[in-house]
């Protein structure tokens, strides 16, 4: 037996240990279903574009990569994507892919992407681990680390495939929140340095890092506001401050904007703040109280009105860069409805509803606020650091359903805190009332005695009770367990390149048309065509097709973006005069009809024709209405079923019939036969079609009417 | 003596200091001086002259600044008036100090240029 | 096995002769494979010197009645035929096989760049051929109508005295120079004519070109009618008597408003004004040298564009913003009666660098032997550039071609790295850092001093 006696904090650590590890594991196997169910292959739309940047990084290098213009999309116009890119993961999967091959295990860059996600999830549970043992204690450290192991949030942006920014970001922002908590708590230079570094890395990884250098400010006010200034504090933040700019200035993306922007004001002022309360801590410490008032009153009204002045100063000169439209939104979410039309469209910043909470976060929503009471309740500097983030968090994962990303973590360790508190109690209970069921079987003569003092102590849960609430919440915990699963396993391993069914006999049919289209488009296009879609397959066509697309993802140029849309949305006529000056070769839609596939293009059709219109004041969207409905069948307006995607789309569908009991022409998405079933096409000519119709190619007709000239068709296009 | 004015407040500081504070700490604080006066000239160089490189400017700024920050948390490490709210010896303090300053250094000598 | 040896081989020739076709230079194909559609075979001698000309120049004549039945253009969509001359008169004649519809010819036209050449007869023009013409905004009076000339008109041919036939003597009507050249010749040696007149709606179609224009005192008017009061509908220059349409595959449409122009009895008639023969002979080469693809058919070759001073980090094809680049090419005329390329040579073809709209626009000149070169500076902005040039002139086919280009924005490391403007920030670094230095060295090796309290 003793060999296997391991000393009660010994066994601690070990537990601790072995359950980090068992999560660790768990974190990255859940998130493997796709990987199992269909092939390692990337999701989405925006793991291409990185993927194919990671891509070019390790062909070519870094010095390549800083410097890289792509002519590939955007034509003609090009993008200059060393400036452009938050290069975080693809620089992280490269230096993975490199680590591997030095140890020559040849891995594809590919395999190496699609688990980038997962391998930092884990990374991230171990994060929270710590995190939350700064803040409260490895038991609830435990409990944080294994509800964001699991929990629906985040897994629906780091699953295996999902190759995007968010995956590495989480895992960096984590990082940069415990350590700085640490630094605060600790004062020492070193863990400001650290959490310098891992800002540095967060910058590098995504774009939210606005998030931290406004969240850390905030703190830091509140910090001094309710008197818990310290010289730690001091320390911590002034060195995050100085530091993280000078390292966020290294990114090319981020650049001047670090001391120019709006965004990055509030921790310039805050910073400030700090050194003025600094001195003036320092100045007091070296005079008596009633000198120093004097002193005081005189600084702070000079500093006040320096400070107002130049923030109005440089806000009116322009000096300071007034807030982007993307981050506008987060403070007034009906901006961009009203006035960018583009960042409306994205389906994922629209607000979260309830059902996205709840879906996302199961029993964390209710255990949310039992965590925020514990926090208050034993306040220290970590707490509120704690609190401040959750409830911040709470307030932007409400305006746009992208951010419920930011809110997982916080709402995972304010839960763990919550019931880790809870659970203690009733333990306690138990272990109390097994101690005092001992001590009343041992000694019985000292009952009186022992009972006042028990009684006294824990407030008498009987262990019934504790039972019963454990057993409780342990049923609490399967169920999150099972839902995570469930929801992992249903709703967010689906790699959207390809599409599942069951037919009538439960047999699962694949979808495969998107490849299939793509490696048409590779092969039998020359290698200078240039390809139109919507924006929202540019990434995929550069990426799978290697064929140049004229907008894709990045939606950085409204204007080129409204020149498509109107294209797709004007007449035939009008559409080959834009795709003439835009040299355009080949258009492709997606089209869901046949398959009853809800996103394709005739659905997204009415934002094209808003973005568009917001560029072009002639297409207005009232003329593709009919009644203020959108409708596809005979009651279309006549602009409508002109216009080319519908041509695009339907073109021989009349022809088809996708259900037997329908009528032919029957469109399975919109439930409704189409309008104008027999048109031919004049200006294009359809070049491929894929299996299920869901890529549709078309090939603009080069030399049309060679001995035409129509004055209707006036081949010059004049603006 | 409600109204001792400006400079005596001042003398009254000066003399405080020169008697409580240790020689290392004095010199530190001359150090201080030294970064915060050189951030002071550089700033006024800059509204003097423009921005065009801003980033030789920013770097130059930034390594002022920051080695003004150090060092005062230096100074509160050290001292051993307020060291009691830090968790650190001072050797491990002075430690850190170096590392900060020498990466803070590679940093800005990376974009200075 | 012999037969299936044999077989093989013949097929191995058939394959390496239709190949070596395919290899040829020549604009069109080596033989000009010319089917003829006329009403009656009457016109084989009344016109039999065009004809005569005609193979002079190398074309295989095939003779078609028009109502023949097996007619046939093209099968699987492989063209028999090059050339397409139609002479037909009568607005009752229909035409039979694959001609009887209009669009055969625009096909013949749009898929295999096949020149049409329309004559109309001497008493109008069939339905197809008029339906034909107005698609491409060519438009022929009506039937029973005629050019009328009241001063220019000729007596030796004209037997009414009604002024159908008009000498036209005027370097004025003959507008394309470079269709008919040396037009100075046909004022001592008038062209005849009779026939319909011809609209030519240069607003709605830009590729029409006129060849022989009626003088300022001609128009076209019913012969039959006189004294009405009814105004003319083509009258004075617009009147249009030999006009042409320029397709962008490199096919030319021709259309003549009568037949008579060509025929041997114009041809050999003597003018009354100017007391000489007429020049329709002259005329009638010319008109179907340059019809047929004989002439003015002007390609390029040898693009060439690459910087200046070579770059060593970039491709060929990508360029640096605003640095300076060479841009030559060859463009080259083919001559019908040496049958090969020739340097075609002009000072008004332009270079152009475009991205949506053009950025910088220059003239080519010519260097030497049909080698046009330029410099250029390429432009301040990045992004996918066409080296663009559009030469389009009346006459001439088109010339319409681009090359992409790449102009990327200046690498980081292009910048200069340590500009002298920044050097008190250079040297407050490194006194800072020596500062530093020194500090901490003192700040190691002090000694605290004694408090004395």
């Amino acid at each position: 037996m003793s060999l296997f006696y391991i000393p009660r904090r010994k066994q601690d650590i070990l537990l601790r240990i072995v359950i980090l590890s068992l999560i660790y594991v768990l974190a990255f196997c859940t998130r493997l279903f796709s990987v199992l169910r269909f092939e390692s292959v990337i999701h989405e739309f925006d793991p291409y574009f990185n993927f194919r940047s990671a891509k070019y990084l390790v062909d070519k290098g870094w010095y390549e990569f800083y410097n890289w213009f792509d002519d590939f999309s955007w034509y003609p116009l090009g993008r200059v994507v060393g400036g452009t890119v938050y290069p975080g993961i693809q620089i992280t999967a490269a230096v993975m892919y490199w680590a591997l091959r030095a140890l020559n295990l040849t891995v594809d860059l590919r395999n190496v992407c699609v688990l980038t996600s997962p391998f930092f999830a884990s990374n991230t549970a171990l994060t929270t681990y710590h995190f939350t043992k700064e803040i409260k204690g490895p038991s609830s450290a435990l409990i944080a680390a294994a509800f964001i192991g699991i929990v629906p949030g985040y897994i629906s942006r780091s699953v295996a495939g999902s190759f995007d920014n968010e995956g590495v970001a989480i895992f960096a922002l984590l990082a940069t929140f415990w350590l700085f908590v640490k630094s605060v708590r600790t004062g020492s230079l070193y863990w400001s340095v650290m959490a310098c570094l891992a800002y540095f890395y967060m910058v590098n990884a995504w774009g939210g890092y606005v998030f931290i250098i406004n969240l850390v400010p905030i703190y830091v006010l509140v910090l001094v506001v309710t008197g818990r200034f310290s010289s730690r504090l001091y320390v911590a933040y002034s060195t995050f401050y100085i530091l993280g700019t000078l390292l966020a200035m290294q990114v090319r993306f981020v650049s001047f904007l670090a001391v120019q922007s709006s965004e990055h004001m509030a921790s310039l002022a805050v910073f400030v703040l700090i050194q003025v309360v600094l001195f003036v801590n320092w100045v007091r410490s070296l005079l008596d109280e009633r000198l120093f008032s004097r002193l005081f009153s005189l600084i702070v009204s000079g500093a006040g009105i320096a400070g107002v002045a130049a923030l109005v100063i440089g806000s009116a000169t322009g000096l300071i860069a007034p807030w982007t439209g993307r981050f506008y939104t987060m403070l007034d979410p009906t901006y961009a409805k009203k006035h960018i039309p583009i960042i409306a469209s994205v389906s994922e910043h629209q607000p979260t509803t309830w059902a996205s909470f709840f879906f996302d976060l199961h029993i964390l929503t209710i255990l949310f606020p039992v965590g925020l009471y514990v926090c208050f309740r034993d306040l220290t500097e970590a707490s509120i650091f704690l609190i401040l983030y959750g409830m911040l968090s709470v307030y932007f994962s409400g305006v746009m359903v992208r951010l419920m990303l930011v809110l997982a973590p916080a709402a995972c360790m304010l839960s763990a805190i919550g019931i880790s508190s809870t659970l203690k109690q009733y333990m306690r209970a138990i272990k109390v009332s097994e101690r005092e069921r001992r001590r009343n079987i041992s000694t019985p003569s000292n009952k009186n005695k022992t009972n006042n003092v028990t009684n006294e102590n824990n407030r008498s849960i009987p262990a019934e009770i504790a039972y019963l609430m454990i057993a409780g919440i342990t049923f609490m915990f399967v169920f999150y367990t099972i839902h995570c699963t469930w929801v992992t396993s249903e709703a967010y391993s689906s790699p959207s390149i390809v599409l599942a069914a069951r037919g009538h006999q439960g047999q699962r049919i694949i979808f495969d048309d998107f490849r299939e289209a793509y490696y048409w488009l590779s092969e039998n296009t020359p290698e200078n065509a240039k390809v139109m879609s919507w924006w929202d397959y540019g990434y995929q066509i550069t990426a799978m097709a290697n064929r140049t697309v004229m907008v894709d993802n990045n939606t950085w140029n409204n204007t080129h973006i409204a020149t498509v849309g109107r294209a797709m949305a004007s007449n035939e006529a009008d559409a080959y005069k834009i795709m003439k000056f835009l040299d355009v070769d080949y258009v492709l839609v997606i089209f869901g009809g046949v398959t009853g596939y809800a996103s394709d293009d005739i659905n997204k059709f009415l934002w094209m024709v808003r973005i568009g219109g917001s560029v072009y004041p002639s297409i207005r969207e009232s003329d593709y209405l009919n009644n203020g409905n959108y409708r596809i069948d005979a009651g279309g307006s006549a602009t409508m079923l002109d216009s080319l995607m519908y041509k695009c789309s339907y073109y021989r569908f009349g022809e088809m019939k996708t259900d037997f009991n329908q009528p032919a022409g029957f469109d399975r998405v919109r439930h409704v036969e189409i309008g104008k079933k027999d048109f031919k096409l004049e200006y294009v000519e359809e070049a491929f079609t894929s299996e299920h119709f869901i890529v549709r190619i078309f090939k603009v007709k080069k030399d049309y009417g060679v001995h035409k000239n129509r004055a209707s068709v006036d081949l010059e296009w004049h603006h | 003596m409600a109204n001792e004015n400006i400079f005596e407040i001042i003398a009254k500081l000066v003399e405080n200091y020169k008697k409580d504070t240790p020689q290392k700490v004095k010199l530190i604080d001359l150090f201080i001086v030294f970064t915060g006066l050189t951030a002071a000239i550089q700033f006024v160089y800059r509204v003097l002259v423009g921005t065009f490189p801003l980033n030789a400017f920013l770097a130059a700024f930034f390594t002022c600044l920051s080695l003004l920050v150090f060092t005062v948390a230096l100074r509160k490490q050290v001292n051993p008036a307020t060291s009691g709210e830090f968790r650190v010896v001072p050797e491990r303090a002075f430690g850190d100090y170096i590392f900060c300053c020498v990466l803070t250094f590679f940093v800005a000598m990376s974009y200075i240029g | 096995m012999s037969a299936r040896s044999s077989l093989s081989l013949l097929l191995v020739i058939l394959y390496v002769v239709a190949f070596a076709q395919c290899q040829s230079d020549a604009p069109l194909k080596n033989s000009k494979r010319t089917l003829v559609v006329l009403d009656t075979f009457d016109y084989k001698v009344s016109h039999s010197k065009f004809f005569q000309q005609l193979t002079k120049k190398g074309h295989k004549l095939t003779y078609k009645l028009a109502f023949d039945q097996d007619i046939v253009l093209s099968k699987y969509d492989d063209y028999h035929f090059d050339n397409l001359i139609i002479i037909s008169s009568s607005k009752r004649s229909s035409f039979g096989g694959e001609l009887k519809y209009a669009s055969a010819l625009s096909k013949f036209v749009d898929n295999n760049a096949g020149n049409v050449f329309v004559v109309a007869g001497s008493s109008g023009l069939s339905k197809p051929l008029r339906e034909f013409a107005t698609e491409n905004g060519v438009g022929f009076d009506d039937e029973g109508t005629s050019v009328i000339d009241h001063f220019n008109y000729d007596v030796n041919l004209d037997t009414s005295f009604r002024h159908t036939v008009v000498a036209c003597n005027q370097v004025s009507q003959l507008p394309s120079s470079r269709v008919i050249r040396d037009a100075q010749k046909f004022v001592t040696k008038p062209i005849l004519y009779s026939g319909l007149a011809i609209s030519l709606d240069r607003h709605r179609n830009k590729l029409l070109l006129p060849i022989l224009t009626g003088s300022s005192t001609s128009y076209s008017f019913d012969a039959d009618q006189s004294g009405t009061n009814a105004e003319p509908s083509i009258r004075g220059r617009n009147t249009v008597l030999v006009g042409a349409l320029q397709a962008r595959n490199g096919a030319r449409i021709t259309f003549v408003g009568g037949s008579e122009v060509l025929s041997d009895k114009y041809f050999s008639s003597q003018v009354q004004s100017t007391q000489s023969s007429s020049g329709n002979e002259d005329f009638s080469n010319e008109l179907i040298s340059w019809s047929f693809q004989d002439r003015c058919v002007i390609r390029h070759s040898n693009v060439s564009h690459h910087l200046v001073v070579p770059s060593a980090v970039d491709a060929p094809g990508y360029y640096k913003v605003g640095e300076l680049m060479d841009y030559s090419v060859i463009f080259e005329e083919w001559d019908g009666d040496s049958r090969k390329w020739v340097p075609f040579v002009t000072d008004d073809v332009q270079l152009e660098l475009i991205m949506l709209h053009p950025y910088v626009r220059t003239d080519l000149k010519h260097v030497a032997d049909g080698k046009y070169a330029a410099r250029v500076k390429v432009p301040d902005t990045y992004g996918v550039f066409k080296l663009h040039v559009d030469y389009r002139r009346d006459g001439l086919s088109h010339l319409i071609f681009d090359d992409q280009i790449t102009i990327r924005p200046t690498r980081i490391e292009e910048f200069e790295r340590f500009v002298p403007a920044a050097s008190p920030y250079y040297t407050i670094m490194f006194s800072t850092m020596a500062t530093f230095f020194v500090f901490s060295t003192l700040f190691l090796y002090t000694r605290e001093k004694p408090k004395t309290d």
